[in-house]
């Protein structure tokens, strides 16, 4: 396998894998799709991981470059045109085998494709939309795909694409122009926002299509996704989650990702983060993401220009509660959804499971106990029946020093998508078994 | 006076269960006193009163149907997951929900209710096993095409898997087997699936399962390495989000052949300042590319 000077396939993936590592993009959620005997393959909204790799991150896709030859030079990119770097292109064919040939032995949710820019952008993205192609009608591959679209290639290009792809994504890279500009001299903040547009009018009006024509064929299914670079320009934490919270509401994307710079290229006018990346940042971004998701936070509760980095002690909705102790103590038994889930310790689960409970009698916090609702920190901020657990001084030295002692329990990873509405309904009574 | 415990013994499958459900009721005892049983005790215990429950299609379906009508898909879901359980309790916990769900007419939110809580638990603890299963599953390709795989969970998960793959491979023959019970799942192309029992593979065919080396194992392993980045390796985490005992099985664990050790283990061999197999051959190769 490894005689010549010629690439091998093996020699073809470990390259072109490697070079698409730092794409944190690797979920494989958002759309249901069964099979139904078409062919091969099905998609399940909640997303499944198939492996961990050794950083601990979910392995869900077979995640490649088409190509690690690049004509544009970005300075945070190993691929850049000025790096003297082993060089790498599959063919059409040689991924859609290696996609159904993984994907037959249950290694992979589907493929995640994205590529260097080679010749140009627009020779590159049709490479791209012929592999797709082939891939869902040669092959019949119903499985997850998500696709990268190319930065200034023509826009038609991409359209057709995402009548393949599930997801399509386009990096925004750098959270400001300027930042952008220094960092990736060949792409422009027009380059990446335009399609970015084209993807989500394209996708409301399939929306408007599939519901005439229930048999329309569909865009992007799982919708569209991004991803920024943190710490390889000075941006605050306020300007990051501005800049996220805009990408939600005025891009309809799905997922903004963060990944915490890592200076591949040794490259000393970029930062040189002695400590590694910046892990725990990122980590933070992703809570205070998740925060605005599922939770019902604005960008601007969460932190302001006078607090404008996230609190290295206390996660993003501690922290925020913390400030905001006048809107606390909530009461378990009357308190809704929405306010229950900007409790410290109560998440998505016991929220949900106190909603659903206490429908059937009130609850005391010996039930919160034996329903395992983690009351360690949200001790702090509820009631029972008008009643605290203990007597707390409401206070804010008081409270965060007791919470500062509860540690926190640093979620293995923020979780992919999967927010899955669970739905009771009740028959009419009647005989015993109907 | 029945003040004795009340002791179905029914088969361990939702089918058993939702019959040991029907005959409880259908025997007038307190539902207090009701225990549901999957396995035979070793000792018979005093002051229980044993029954025999034989599994009997329409008499589940009665109660299956029930609880889909009364509780919806998703609440019926929760019992029937609850049913793959491997805990000795969880006939009891479906039994005593059941109850609660028809006679005080609430839904299985009500985890006020210790057995709906229990069920919740066993439910959200095959679902986890399951979940990870999905993607945790390997199979290999034989010789003559059929996709193999072996598994050894906690809980009964065929039944469950079989809708997944056979949705999602319905054009591929193939197996899912369970070592731990001796039970195996077979689909063959574009048909439904069956469970066979009692089927046990001997150590030399297990063995040949182990050493099938396909090119794509090869390619796998090594993609699982080299899209790791050494910077942010993080061993503990992975090991919380794939925990030891899955790996026995998942073939990017194995060491490959010497042929391919290059592609096997994850970081073994990397060592700061030590120069990697593949790190050999991408400068072999590099220095070729700039001959051209
Ligand atoms: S366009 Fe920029 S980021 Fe993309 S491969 Fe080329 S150099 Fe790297």
């Amino acid at each position: 396998m490894t005689e010549a000077g010629n690439l091998t396939l093996m020699d073809k993936l470990r390259i072109l894998s490697d070079a698409a590592k730092y794409d944190v993009a690797c979920t494989s959620s958002g759309v249901d799709r069964r099979n139904a005997g078409r062919g091969l393959g099905n998609s399940i909204a909640a997303g499944i991981c198939h492996s961990f790799s050794a950083d601990g991150r979910c392995i869900s896709l077979l995640k490649i470059l088409f190509t690690n030859e690049c004509v544009f030079d970005c300075r945070y990119c190993l691929n850049r045109s000025s790096n003297d770097v082993l060089r790498a292109t599959f063919t059409p064919e040689e991924v859609c085998e290696l996609t159904v040939g993984f994907y037959k032995r249950n290694f992979i949710e589907g493929l995640f494709l994205s590529s260097g820019i080679v010749r140009s952008p627009n020779y590159t993205m049709e490479l791209l939309l012929r592999t797709v192609q082939l891939l869902r009608t040669k092959y019949q591959f119903f499985g997850y795909i998500h696709l990268k679209a190319i930065p200034g290639a023509d826009e038609r290009l991409i359209e057709q694409a995402g009548y393949y792809a599930d997801r399509m994504s386009i990096n925004l890279e750098l959270p400001t122009a300027e930042g952008l500009k220094a960092l990736a001299p060949h792409k422009s903040r027009n380059t990446i926002l335009k399609p970015m547009r084209r993807i989500q009018l394209r996708a409301q009006e399939n929306k408007n299509e599939l519901a005439l024509y229930r048999n329309a064929p569909k865009f992007v299914p799982a919708g569209q996704s991004t991803q920024m670079i943190i710490g390889a320009t000075g941006e605050s934490d306020y300007e990051l989650v501005q800049v996220a919270q805009s990408l939600y509401k005025k891009f309809s994307l799905k997922r903004v990702f963060y990944s915490a710079f890592v200076n591949v290229n040794q490259d000393t006018s970029l930062p040189m983060p002695v400590q590694g990346p910046p892990l725990l940042r990122e980590h933070r971004l992703y809570q205070a993401d998740w925060l605005m998701r599922f939770y019902g936070f604005e960008a601007d509760e969460l932190l302001t220009r006078e607090h404008p980095n996230f609190n290295t002690v206390f996660d993003p909705k501690c922290d925020w509660a913390l400030r905001h102790l006048e809107q606390f103590p909530v009461e378990i038994n009357r308190a809704d959804y929405y306010t229950l889930l900007r409790v410290p310790g109560i998440g998505v689960q016991s929220a949900r499971k106190i909603v659903g409970a206490r429908r059937f009698g009130a609850l005391n916090f010996e039930d919160l106990r034996k329903m395992r609702v983690v009351l360690k920190r949200a001790l702090y901020f509820i009631t029972c029946s008008g009643r605290m657990m203990y007597p707390v001084r409401m206070e804010e030295g008081y409270i965060a020093r007791n919470l500062a002692g509860a540690g926190e329990r640093l979620p293995d990873a923020v979780r992919n998508g999967g927010y899955r509405q669970l739905s009771f309904f009740d028959g009419a009574g009647g005989e015993v078994w109907q | 006076m029945a003040v004795n415990r009340q002791i179905f013994l029914c088969e361990d499958s939702p089918d058993g269960i939702f019959t040991g459900v029907y005959d409880a009721w259908a025997a007038k005892v307190p539902h207090e006193l009701v225990e549901l049983r999957t396995a035979r005790p070793e000792n018979l215990e005093f002051f229980c009163d044993y029954h025999t429950s034989a599994r009997d299609e329409e008499k589940a379906q009665k109660v299956r149907r029930t609880m889909m009508r009364r509780l919806g898909a998703r609440g019926y879901e929760s019992l029937y997951f609850a049913c793959a359980s491997c805990a000795p309790d969880k006939g009891t916990a479906v039994f005593g929900s059941i109850s609660a769900v028809l006679r005080t007419g609430c839904t299985m939110e009500n985890q006020k209710n210790p057995h709906i809580r229990r069920v919740y638990e066993l439910q959200k603890n095959v679902g986890s096993e399951y979940h990870h299963y999905l993607g945790f599953v390997r199979f290999a390709m034989l010789a003559n095409g059929v996709l193999f795989s072996v598994i050894e969970p906690r809980n009964h998960m065929l039944e469950l898997l079989a809708g997944h793959f056979g949705d999602r491979l319905c054009k591929e023959e193939f197996v899912i087997y369970d070592r731990g019970r001796g039970r195996l799942l077979y689909h063959p192309k574009d048909e439904s699936c069956t469970v066979y029992e009692g089927i046990r593979l001997s150590e030399y065919e297990m063995e040949q399962l182990r050493e099938s080396q396909e090119d794509y194992e090869a390619l796998f392993a090594a993609f699982c390495r080299s899209i790791s980045i050494r910077e942010r390796k993080n061993e503990k985490l992975q090991r919380q989000m794939l925990p030891l005992h899955f790996r026995e099985y998942m073939v990017e664990f194995h060491n490959l052949s010497p042929k391919t050790t290059e592609n096997g283990a994850f970081y073994d061999e990397y060592q700061p300042g030590n120069v990697t197999e593949s790190e050999k051959r991408t400068q072999f190769l590099l220095e070729n590319q700039k001959q051209k």
